[in-house]
């Protein structure tokens, strides 16, 4: 065990710190980085800073800032210190996700079939059936192979034991791969020799294995299926990402306007004339997929798209309808619902989660209101999330009023720590919290790539790790498991 | 298989890098001869500027902020290098030509992305910290100058031959040739007069500065020694079928181009307007060059240009 080095390594007293455990010292996974990190002076580190500053902006690994007059691009903050998982530990995250994984894919091929679930009691039906994001057109059509949920990126945080929690699944078209690849090249640039003595799993295979479980799911089998990645253009702030996807994956990054629906098939426009396409990657909501079938203000979509999924003739991933597998309200049966389809009990934890469609639940969450934190579920929007240790109490009393008038579209959760990892910040190596998004992709069998998007809110005290809220990203290794 | 949108960008991508790179030439070469007429005729100075700009049709130059104690040149050279206000700013071409590239990143390698990113970086960090020193102001022409080159070396050494290439060498093509032909239709009348006042080192000096903003100064003397020929200078610009910035090479190069591009079944109209323009600049060489106006000969090339992209806009880009 190495001794946390210098006064250059803070570390504060609450919650769980990734690299030093109670005592001071460094776990036994970060030593190596800790004595490589801790022998290199402040102008060294800051030399490698800026070179990692220049080459992802010479690279455009930016994302754009809207309504800024500009058009100033900013990249998404990288800090160099990685954030490692020990190869037990992701072996018990890996096996918790593909189980969380299975079980959500059960869940929506039942809702928009037979709805035993609903029928079993497992979850109310309100719950489902009256969310925007419950497509009831697509009730009764399967997707290709089943599979509703190609790419899943699920939220997971530590509590002040180090236990893994999911915080939030994401079934819509999560976002963040880009920056996973590219981290991993930007610190083997600029940090060799960290990767030196350390079995770091490589990542680079993710944009292949998209690929394969895209084409798993195409509805011709015999031919050599046509993928394309949908953006809905330069505008979007993940556009970098979806130009990336599509340059590694080889296949054409396509517009609305670039596709054309006739005789129910979807068709490129080409310097070749027209061509056929089997599976759409959209990067694109539900409701602009279609100004025929969804909003009709959408100019995003292409008429007739849906029309063409419901035929069969084209795959999408992920499959439209799946958003209401990620709804905070659902979130809080998921335990249940892995016990109902697998019956398995849950691997992986999640955040404790009071319901307001309960009656005891919701009388607690009004009794406790100071302790929770708040959150309204589905489309009921605007009127937002109660942080109930940071509220005022005329805050919390306004906010037990609206509850009051429709109790179905709360939700309550304690306040989890998060733990934190030393992060280098003005000269020192300082504690932040941080989260971790890994992805799963679901073709011919589950596959969970190993490593994921460690965010990290880069202001003290902070809980945010959004991008767009001062957050960063670090490298995120997965160790092979010690070899004899 | 190409996206008909990815052609388009990729189309405009080499256009537009092509002209940023042809502005930045003219710019150093107008400086130098700006430079060396200023003291004596700052009138004569001026008119190259003036011709710059009226090669570069569309272009709008604002001395706002400029006295006349600065050189003759130097609202053009602000205008030209680095004006967000003048369409065809160095500044403004890199900025399309990135936006056409951001477009279509995943059609390109990353090494012509990057290169093409830093040099217009570079530049848009100029407009933000502009400066009055006449030095300085020509090292930021000749830095993008190079910036440019390395992105045009990127982009022969990192991209595959595909369809997407030929797009985008159909691009530069097409730009090069315009240019070319452009900057002819504009300085021919000057010429003229400097021909008939017969004062030697003027004459030479303009024609020189012909060659050298056609990049062809080294090209023409390995062909035709020093001596400055009128007659043989406007001969190897419109059609010396082996210096890459005559009109008959641009012409080829577009015909081959097109060749390799679907037509869609038999000869498509483009291919019919380059093989006409091929005939002309090939064997028609004569005629022009005893034609009383060859100013009116490159206006004829120019429109048939015109009709050609047209064509090409009409059978691949908005298919």
């Amino acid at each position: 065990m190495v001794d946390c080095p210098s006064v250059r390594w803070q570390r504060d007293s609450g919650g769980f710190d990734e690299i030093f455990g109670a005592e001071g010292t460094a776990r036994p996974h970060y030593e190596e980085i800790v004595s490589v990190l801790g022998d290199m002076s402040d102008r060294e580190l800051r030399r490698r800073e800026r070179l990692q500053q220049v080459s992802l902006l010479n690279q455009g690994i930016t994302f754009a800032v809207y309504g800024d007059k500009e058009g100033i691009e900013r990249v998404f903050p990288f800090d160099f210190v990685p954030r490692v998982v020990p190869a037990d530990e992701w072996a018990h995250i890996e096996a918790g996700l593909v189980q969380r994984v299975t079980a959500l894919n059960l869940f929506l091929l039942d809702i928009y079939a037979d709805q035993k679930c609903l029928r079993d009691g497992i979850i109310p039906w309100e719950l489902i059936l009256t969310r925007k994001e419950y497509k009831r057109e697509l009730v009764g059509i399967a997707p290709s192979r089943n599979v509703y949920t190609h790419v899943v990126g699920t939220d997971l945080i530590r509590d002040d034991e180090g236990r893994y929690l999911v915080l939030e699944d994401n079934c819509r078209s999560p976002s963040g791969v880009s920056y996973v690849l590219e981290n991993r090249n930007l610190l083997t640039r600029s940090f060799p020799e960290l990767f030196r003595r350390n079995p770091v799993r490589p990542i680079d295979d993710y944009p292949s294995r998209l690929l394969e479980a895209l084409s798993f799911v195409a509805p011709r089998w015999s031919q050599d299926p046509l993928a394309v990645l949908l953006t809905p253009g330069l505008l979007n702030s993940a556009y970098f990402e979806h130009s990336f996807l599509a340059r590694e994956m080889g296949v054409p990054l396509v517009e609305g306007r670039d596709l054309s629906v006739e005789d129910g098939h979807v068709f490129i426009r080409t310097t070749e004339g027209l061509r056929r396409v089997d599976v759409i990657y959209r990067r694109i909501d539900d409701d602009f997929l279609d100004p025929l079938a969804f909003r009709r203000d959408s100019v995003l979509g292409v008429p007739g798209l849906v029309t063409a999924y419901r035929q069969g003739n084209v795959a999408l991933a992920n499959a439209p309808g799946a958003g209401v597998a990620d709804d905070k309200a659902v979130y809080a049966y998921v335990p249940d619902l892995i016990r109902y389809y697998l019956a398995e009990d849950p691997l992986l934890d999640q955040v404790h989660t009071w319901v307001g469609a309960r009656p005891d639940e919701f009388q607690y969450m009004l009794d406790h209101l100071e302790e929770l934190v708040v959150k309204t579920t589905g489309d009921a929007g605007g009127y937002g999330m109660l942080i109930g240790p940071s509220a005022s109490k005329q805050e919390i009393d306004e906010y037990r009023e609206q509850m009051k008038s429709n109790p179905g579209y709360y939700i309550g959760q304690p306040r989890i720590e998060l733990s934190t990892h030393p992060t280098y910040l003005d000269s020192a190596f300082r504690p932040r919290r941080v989260d971790l998004r890994p992805f799963i992709l679901f073709g011919d069998s589950i596959r969970v790539m190993p490593g994921g998007l460690t965010r990290v809110a880069l202001r003290e005290g902070s809980y945010v790790v959004n991008s767009s809220q001062g957050g960063g990203s670090k490298d995120t290794w997965v160790l092979e498991g010690r070899r004899p | 298989m190409m996206l008909s949108r990815v052609a388009t960008s990729l189309y405009w991508m080499g256009r537009y890098v092509e002209r940023a790179e042809n502005v930045t030439r003219m710019l150093m070469v107008t400086s130098e001869v700006s430079i060396d007429f200023e003291g004596m005729d700052a009138k004569l100075a001026q008119a190259e500027w003036d011709e710059l700009a009226r090669a570069l049709p569309g272009s709008e130059v604002s001395r706002e902020g400029f006295s006349s104690d600065d050189a003759v040149g130097a609202p053009c050279i602000h205008s030209f290098l680095l004006s967000q206000e003048n369409p065809m700013s160095v500044l403004n071409s890199l900025g399309r030509a990135r936006e056409n590239a951001r477009a279509v990143r995943e059609a390109l390698t990353r090494e012509v992305f990057l290169n093409l990113n830093e040099a217009y970086r570079a530049l848009d960090e100029r407009r933000r910290r502009p400066t009055r020193d006449p030095v300085a102001t020509l090292d930021a022409v000749s830095d993008t100058h190079r910036a440019i080159l390395t992105t045009l070396g990127a982009m022969e050494h990192t991209l595959t031959r595909d369809q997407g290439w030929t797009f985008l060498k159909l691009g530069e093509a097409m730009e090069r040739t315009l240019r070319t032909l452009e900057v002819l239709r504009v300085k021919l009348p000057g010429l003229r007069d400097t021909e008939s006042e017969v004062d030697l080192p003027l004459y030479y000096a303009r024609w020189r500065a012909l060659l050298r903003s056609i990049a062809s100064l080294e090209n023409f003397r390995r062909v035709h020694g020093a001596s400055l020929d009128a007659r043989a200078v406007m001969h190897f610009l419109l059609f010396d079928p082996s210096t890459p910035r005559s009109v008959r090479c641009g012409v080829i190069r577009m015909k081959n181009y097109l060749d390799q591009l679907p037509s869609g079944g038999g000869m498509s109209d483009a291919q019919r307007i380059i093989g006409k323009a091929l005939a002309t600049v090939s064997y028609e060489d004569d005629r022009i060059m005893s034609s009383p106006d060859l100013g009116y000969a490159c206006e004829e090339l120019i429109q048939e240009l015109g009709a050609l992209h047209v064509a090409l806009d009409r059978h691949y880009f908005s298919a």
